[in-house]
């Protein structure tokens, strides 16, 4: 389907617009000129034949010599228009005749009227004068017209027209050139612009669909990183409720543990001052051996056997001494090492209640993570929606967009002629779905 | 060591002894007695007591070999350092003793004295079989009379009665055979 031009329309508008002006100016004065010289031919036929009538009345009324009739149509002679003059009695009998000029197809048209008649026979205008002699119709004069001058000056006067129209015709085509062109350079650089101005919008729509299209990829790749997190911070929180609840039994049982040793220090004190008794039970018991030896030995013989006992309770003694040396180092040792248990065990109780205030720490941490996180979440979500209806609503604007530039490169096509073919061409260039026709102003329509 | 082992060594004693002091002909027993790493003999019919060493109660403007007095059953008694008399050196050997320490109470007449010692090793028998006088170290003191090897170990046999004198002496006052000769 090919589609005109604005300019060429607008061409072929004013110049059908004229063309039809000057086709009824041309008709109209051709048709009037006519009917004034066919008006005029009769006025001047009537009233020719009238006088005729009236100046051979008499000698027809008299019936004189045709010399003296004849003398009369001598004023008409050479009459340019005058075919025929043929003079009838009454009684239908023909009185004279007078021809100069050949006949044209038609004849004549010979026979009494009572009245004045005036008839069109092809090229001839038949006049039927009666001829009255006091008031009494004594015959007919039959007068014939040669139309020819009158259709000369209808054609003279056509050529004329047809000369003026076409001059007409040619002004107002030019004029509509111009005028058209004027009304569409602008509506062209306006349809252009709008073009141009459309597939920006058009590719800016684009862009930001896809702008928009990757937005919702990110906002769901993040909203699935951050229901990852979530699930990784409500497993940390669960780990880390175990790990406080571990902590706290921890402390607890160090704490029990501390108490225990404590007590076991308690016992080994305890411990250490019977075995401070027995030491010095001891010790005594040596010193009151070594006394009964000493005892012993100044009685000389008599007191052998004293001293012998004496000396082995000194055994005794020592002996009972050494293992208490014994069992006090073994209670220093075992001292010490409770010592360092307890120690150990406080250390143990701090450090536990140091990772029971850090994973409370971690929990409520966790906690507020996992909030956080539900919270993004929840914003990842109204940002997806926001983003979706903003990505709808681009859509929108890219379908209007590209309703806006099938619309502009319609008015394009629609502004484009044939001499102003060169923003379509323009537009061709431009990767328009459009193409150009060569200069012939119309394109194709998708 | 035990008191078998001081039992046992009384032979052993007699032994070794051969420089004992070449006026004492028949044998003597002898308290061993310990202090830092020296070890001293003394005659036991010299020996009152030996008790434990309690409070001793330092003496104002006493020489320095006079530990101080102390009290046993109601007597007062003065309490001598060996380790003043014998060089002023410190003789620690730096090992525990299984007891505490001891004052060994020597009598010389109505005069008694009580001498520390940090362990008692019982009682031994002592037969001088040479005069220890070629044994006596240069420069000691003249309450020893001698020295003899005892289980490796070097002892010192002590005098009681020049010891009391000796101690009396440097304290300045009369000694006991001081007092009895004139």
């Amino acid at each position: 389907m090919r589609t005109l031009g604005l300019r060429t329309r607008l061409v072929i508008t004013f110049t059908g617009l004229f063309l039809a002006f000057t086709l009824v100016f041309a008709w109209y004065l051709i048709e009037r000129q006519g009917a004034i010289a066919s008006q005029a031919l009769e006025t001047r036929a009537m009233g020719l034949s009238g006088i005729l009538a009236k100046l051979i009345a008499p000698a027809v009324d008299l019936d004189l010599d045709k010399s003296q009739a004849e003398n009369s149509l001598a004023a008409i002679k050479g009459h340019k228009d005058l075919i025929y003059v043929v003079v009838l009695k009454a009684d239908g009998s023909v009185y004279l005749r007078h021809s100069e000029m050949r006949m044209p197809s038609g004849g004549e048209l010979l026979e009494n009227s009572d009245v004045t008649r005036v008839e069109q026979r092809g090229e001839l205008l038949h006049v039927l004068e009666p001829i009255r002699s006091n008031g009494k119709d004594i015959g007919t004069l039959a007068a014939g017209f040669s139309r020819q001058s009158i259709n000369e000056e209808i054609r003279t006067s056509t050529r004329t027209v047809v000369s003026f129209s076409a001059v007409i015709l040619v002004i107002g085509f030019l004029v509509a050139w111009v005028f058209s062109g004027t009304i569409a350079r602008p509506m062209l650089a306006l349809a252009k612009k709008l073009t141009r101005l459309s597939q920006d919008l058009a590719g800016l729509a684009r862009s930001q669909e896809t702008a928009s299209s990757q937005q919702v990829s990110a906002i769901d790749e993040t909203r699935g990183t951050m229901e990852v997190m979530l699930a990784s911070a409500q497993q940390i929180a669960e780990s880390s409720s175990a790990v406080l609840g571990n902590a706290e039994r921890t402390v607890t049982g160090n704490r029990d543990v501390a108490h225990r040793i404590q007590e076991l220090n308690n016992h080994a004190e305890r411990v250490a001052e019977i075995l401070a008794a027995i030491m010095q039970v001891a010790d005594r018991t040596d010193l009151l051996a070594l006394n009964a030896a000493l005892e012993g030995t100044k009685a000389g013989e008599a007191g052998r056997g004293f001293t012998l006992v004496a000396a082995e309770m000194r055994r005794l003694a020592e002996s009972v001494m050494e293992s208490v040396a014994g069992i006090r180092r073994l209670m220093n040792d075992m001292r010490t090492a409770s010592q360092s248990a307890v120690q150990a065990g406080q250390e143990g109780v701090l450090l536990s209640e140091e990772t029971t205030r850090s994973a409370r720490d971690i929990a409520l941490v966790t906690q507020q993570q996992r909030k956080a996180t539900e919270q993004v979440g929840r914003s990842m979500d109204d940002m997806a929606a926001t983003v979706s209806e903003a990505m709808s609503s681009t859509r929108q604007t890219a379908a209007t967009a590209q309703d806006l530039v099938h619309a502009a490169l319609h008015l394009d096509r629609l502004v484009g002629s044939s001499s102003l073919g060169q923003p379509a061409r323009e537009q061709n260039g431009r990767g328009s779905a459009a193409s150009a026709d060569d200069g012939a102003g119309e394109h194709r329509t998708e | 060591m035990s008191a078998d082992e001081v039992a046992s060594g009384e032979d052993k004693a007699a032994m070794v002894s051969h420089n004992g002091p070449a006026s004492e002909t028949a044998s003597t027993t002898l308290m061993l007695l310990r202090l830092g790493k020296r070890w001293f003999g003394v005659d036991v019919r010299a020996i009152e007591e030996v008790a434990l060493k309690g409070e001793v109660t330092r003496v104002p403007t006493a020489p320095g070999h006079i530990l101080g007095v102390t009290t046993l059953r109601g007597r007062l008694v003065t309490v001598v350092g060996l380790e003043q008399m014998v060089g002023g050196t410190r003789m620690l050997s730096g090992e525990i003793s299984a007891t505490l320490p001891r004052l060994v109470v020597v009598r010389d007449g109505e005069y008694e004295m009580a001498v520390v010692a940090e362990g008692i090793q019982g009682m031994t028998e002592y037969v001088p079989a040479t005069d220890p006088e070629p044994d006596r170290p240069p420069g000691c003191p003249s309450f020893v009379r001698g020295e003899f090897d005892w289980q490796g170990n070097r002892v010192s046999l002590l005098d009681a009665p020049l010891l009391i004198a000796a101690a009396a002496k440097l304290a300045g006052i009369l000694s006991p055979s001081e007092k009895v000769e004139p």
